[in-house]
Parts: structure tokens; sequence; C-alpha cells
């Protein structure tokens, strides 16, 4: 029991000496906030602008033939503050093992008695708490000038399927530390699985303008399942708790995603061990 | 005046842009998965782009060429202000990164050529994406990429990379003073978007946001580059916009080396060159 209760405390100070770090980080560059806080109104703004030069005032009606609201704003921004979020937590992981290497610290991080899955995996935490609060940002102000009524119980299962949302990202963002073991650069697959997350995931577009090997493609996605969620609870006003299916679909993913990618991790990280490759770069 | 060692001799001078353009191809092509990964995924940010483009069209556009043209020429564009925000920017970044800033500026070289060399890689990575997202274009949507007037859009290409180098380098100049460029460079990349004429032409815009557009350089070369292309009529009579661009690209120069010789000053006063 004893054994037990060290473990948990030791693990909790990893956790929050990550913390600490993390957001010490951001706090030294508060350029990022804004960023963060603007950047689903600058995707959503360049695509209701782009489509307004380009069919003026009837650009609204062809948008509600395909995306079956009028509301092009709230959908974009919904959309994009979860790509947003997605893009954050994908990279993080990846990129916080990659930066160590650059500083030449990553092998001290080795030599600590700390749980590396629970080291590098607890970037997310801060990260996540700066991208929910993002989406707060960025969505509330939009629900408040559009007086939106949001049932408290909805608020708390938003999110909850926002959690378990990250879960599968979460997996995805450790397949990245992987492959960042493993080929050291990780930019390249980073930009890959962003793209084609970004690209097919629907955070702009319903996928049902996708061709329709596509959409299975796109549905097994599980940045697909939280949009589609989200913006029917937020936009449809459909109540979260009619969609249990798709949010026990989404717990599903995170658990597969999720264990796929720590066998992986662990794979290529005991391969760089053994090869004495930990720290090249 | 600016007094490097380099603009005293041309020897000099082409020594240094050689040094600097070497070690920037080298380390691109030193990670080729870079290349693969861009190849890989700029079709699928295409269609991130397009598809969102696409539903506000009404169904007949959705088939025309010039939907696939006006949305190709905007993505090499884009390119263009990716490359003049980025490039030196980052270049300055990263040499702060590895910690060689500093002596880099140790040495009498000409401070804009010790960054001039990313500009050249960008340039492969822009030239390889111009050809390959021809190719995605042809294949996805079956429409084959026309220039029209070939000797302009060489000169608006030209005129797209001296612009370039000009914002990039009163950018990079900023980013020796604030250090982290990538918030900047995001907000910048979006407004440039919007106000450019990147996926429309500038006169689409209202009236009233307009003259936002017209003081902006990229605006011009954009669209010598669309009117070279796809002959789109120029928001000014095509000798202006040519003599125009020629006085922004000289001016922008001018104050990029003023900028970074004066941001470079002030670092090495405080000591906070080499920070970030």
């Amino acid at each position: 029991m004893r054994r037990i209760k060290s473990l948990v405390l030791n693990n909790l100070l990893v956790i929050k000496a990550v913390f600490m770090r993390e957001i010490l980080y951001w706090v030294r560059y508060p350029l990022w906030f804004l960023t963060l806080i603007s950047f689903p109104y600058l995707i959503s703004g360049l695509f209701y602008s782009i489509g307004y030069a380009l069919s003026g005032e009837n650009a609204i009606k062809y948008f509600n033939q395909r995306a079956g609201t009028p509301n092009v704003f709230l959908y974009q921004l919904i959309g994009s503050a979860i790509f947003m979020i997605s893009i954050l937590i994908i990279e993080d992981v990846g990129q916080s093992i990659r930066a160590e290497q650059f500083r030449g610290t990553l092998e001290y991080n080795y030599l600590t008695a700390a749980n590396k899955i629970v080291l590098w995996g607890s970037v997310v935490i801060p990260h996540g708490l700066i991208s929910l609060t993002t989406l707060a940002g960025s969505i509330i102000p939009m629900l408040f000038m559009e007086i939106k009524p949001v049932d408290p119980l909805d608020l708390v299962l938003g999110v909850l399927v926002l959690f378990i949302g990250l879960m599968p990202l979460f997996g995805i963002g450790f397949v990245v530390a992987a492959l960042t073991m493993r080929f050291k650069e990780p930019w390249a697959v980073t930009n890959i699985i962003k793209a084609f997350i970004s690209a097919f995931s629907g955070f702009n577009y319903p996928i049902t303008i996708l061709p329709l090997w596509l959409q299975y493609v796109s549905n097994a996605l599980p940045t697909t399942v939280v949009t589609d969620i989200i913006r029917e609870a937020l936009l449809f006003n459909k109540r979260l708790y009619t969609m249990s299916y798709q949010i026990e679909l989404l717990a599903l993913m995170g658990l597969v995603y999720f264990a796929v990618a720590i066998t992986v991790y662990k794979r290529w990280e005991e391969e760089a061990r053994r090869r004495g490759e930990l720290s090249k770069y | 005046m600016v007094n490097y060692p380099s603009t005293k001799s041309i020897n000099r001078f082409l020594l240094e842009v050689y040094a600097s353009v070497y070690k920037s191809v080298k380390v691109y092509f030193r990670y080729p998965a870079w290349i693969i990964g861009d190849l890989l995924a700029t079709p699928l940010w295409m269609l991130m782009f397009i598809y969102p483009i696409l539903l506000f069209l009404p169904s007949e556009q959705w088939r025309s060429r010039e939907t696939y043209e006006f949305f190709y020429w905007g993505m090499v564009s884009w390119s263009v202000i990716s490359v003049a925000l980025w490039s030196i920017g980052n270049a300055i970044r990263s040499e702060q990164q590895v910690g060689t800033l500093e002596q880099l500026f140790l040495t009498n070289a000409d401070r804009i050529i010790l960054f001039i060399g990313r500009l050249a890689s960008s340039s492969i990575g822009l030239a390889i994406n111009l050809v390959y997202m021809s190719l995605i274009v042809y294949l996805l949507f079956g429409v084959s990429i026309r220039v029209i007037n070939i000797p302009l859009f060489i000169i608006s290409i030209l005129f797209c990379l001296l612009l370039s180098l000009g914002f990039g380098i009163v950018y990079g100049a900023l980013v020796l003073q604030v250090k982290s460029p990538g918030a900047i460079s995001n907000i910048l990349q979006f407004f440039f978007l919007a106000f450019c004429g990147v996926f429309y032409p500038v006169t689409k815009l209202p009236e009233i946001v307009r003259p936002i557009s017209y003081f902006i350089p990229f605006t011009y070369a954009i669209d010598l580059l669309r009117h070279s292309t796809i002959g789109t009529e120029t928001v000014v009579p095509l000798e202006v916009e040519l003599m125009l661009l020629s006085l922004l690209s000289a001016l922008f120069i001018g104050l990029g080396y003023y900028s970074i010789r004066r941001v470079e000053a002030i670092s090495k006063v405080k000591g906070k060159l080499g920070f970030y």
C-alpha cells in the first residue's frame, strides 16, 4: 500500500514539474495566447470572406444547402477551434521530446527515475488546459452573441466529450513521439498527420460532400466524431445524452488509439536506447 | 551606407552568397523526410482549403476550370507570403536556438547575406510545389494549369521573391527584437490572406477595406502573377504596377538593411542577441 502511495505521489510530482515548466514557457511567450484565441476567428473569417467574395449574397444560400445551417460563422468557428486543439495535442508530445533533443537535455530526463510515459505524456495537461481555455475563449463570446441557451448538463457532458476526444489524439501524439525517437525529425511526419486529420475531419465542411470511400476514412478519425458531436450540440441544439452511440464510439477509439500508440512508443524507445540514439538529432 | 567587406568587392559578395546558399541548401537536402513530408501533405492541405470554399459556390462552379485555376494560383501566392514570413525570420530563430547566432554576428559578413540562403532553399521548395501542385490539381480535378504570358510570369515570380526578401529582412529584424516569431507570423499570414487578394481579386472586397489592400505590397505582386497566368485585369495599369513593384521591392530591401542593423546594434548594447 505504501509503495502504491509513493508511486502515485512520485508521478504527481512529475506531472506538477512538467506542468510548471510548460506554463512557464507559455507565459514567457504571451503572444501565443493571442494566436490561440484569435486563430479560430481568423480561419472562420477567412473562409467566410472568400465565400462572400466569390458568391456575394448567395454565398450563405449555397452554404446552407450543403451544411444544413445558414450560421456560417458559428459552424466554421466550432470546427476551427477543435482543429486548433487537435493540432496542439498531436504536436505537443513529439515536439517536447524534440525540444529536449535540441537543448541537449533529453538524456538527463532518461537518467531520472521518472516514468517516461508520465514524463512525456503529462505535457498534454498544461497544453490541454490552454486548449480548453482557447475553445471556451473562442466559442463562448459567439454563443453569447447568438444568445444560445446552454443546458448545464450538456455543458458537463460537452467537457467530458472533449476529454474523451482528447484521448485518441493523445495516442496519436505518442506515435509522433515514437517517430521522433526513431527518425529524429518529427516535423515531416507531424505535417502529414496534421494535414490528413485536417483534410478529412470535416472541421470546416460536412464530410457528406466527400466521395463515399473517403467518408469511411473520415468516420474512422476521432476528430470527425468530436466535431460532429460538439457541432450537433451547439449548432443544431441536439442534446448530448441522445448521442450515446457516438460518445461510446469515441471512448472505444480512445482506448484503441491509446493502446496502439503506447505499444509503438515503448518499442521504438527501447530500440533507440539499445542503439544509443536517444539524443542524436 | 551599408559597409560590410562584402559590399566592397564583387568576389567577396559572391563568396558570401555562395556560402550562405550552400549551407542552407545542404541543410534542406539533409532532411529528405521534410521534402517527402511536404510533398505528401501539400495535396491534403489543398483539400482542407478547397472543400470549405466549394461550399459557398453554386454546383456548376464545382466543375469550372476557372475555380481551380484561381485556387491553384491562390495556393502559389500563399506560398510566396509564407516564404516572406517564415524563411528569414525562421533562419534567425534557428541560429538562436542552436546557439550560433552570436558567432555569426561576430563575423564581418553582410547581415542580409547571412540569412539569404534560407530564401534559396525556400525558393527550391516553392518551385517543387508549383510543379507538384499543378499535377495534383490535374489528377484530382482534371484541370491542367496554364500560363498565358510566360515572360511576364517569370517577372512576376521575380518580384514576388524580391518583395519576400525585402519583407523577410524587415520581419527578421522584428524576430531579433521579439524573439518568438511564430505567433505574429500566423496572425500576419491570415491578415495577408484576407487583404492581398490571394484567393480572389481585391476588387471583390468591400470598397471600405480595399484601401488596406492597396497599402500591402504583396497585393500588386499577386495581382501581377494572376494577370500573367490566367489573364485577370490588373488593379492598376500594367506599366504602373511594374513600376510600383520595382519601387516597393527596393524600398523594402533598403528598409530591411536599416532595421536589421538598428536592431543588431540595440541587441548588442543590451546583450540580448542570442536570447530566445
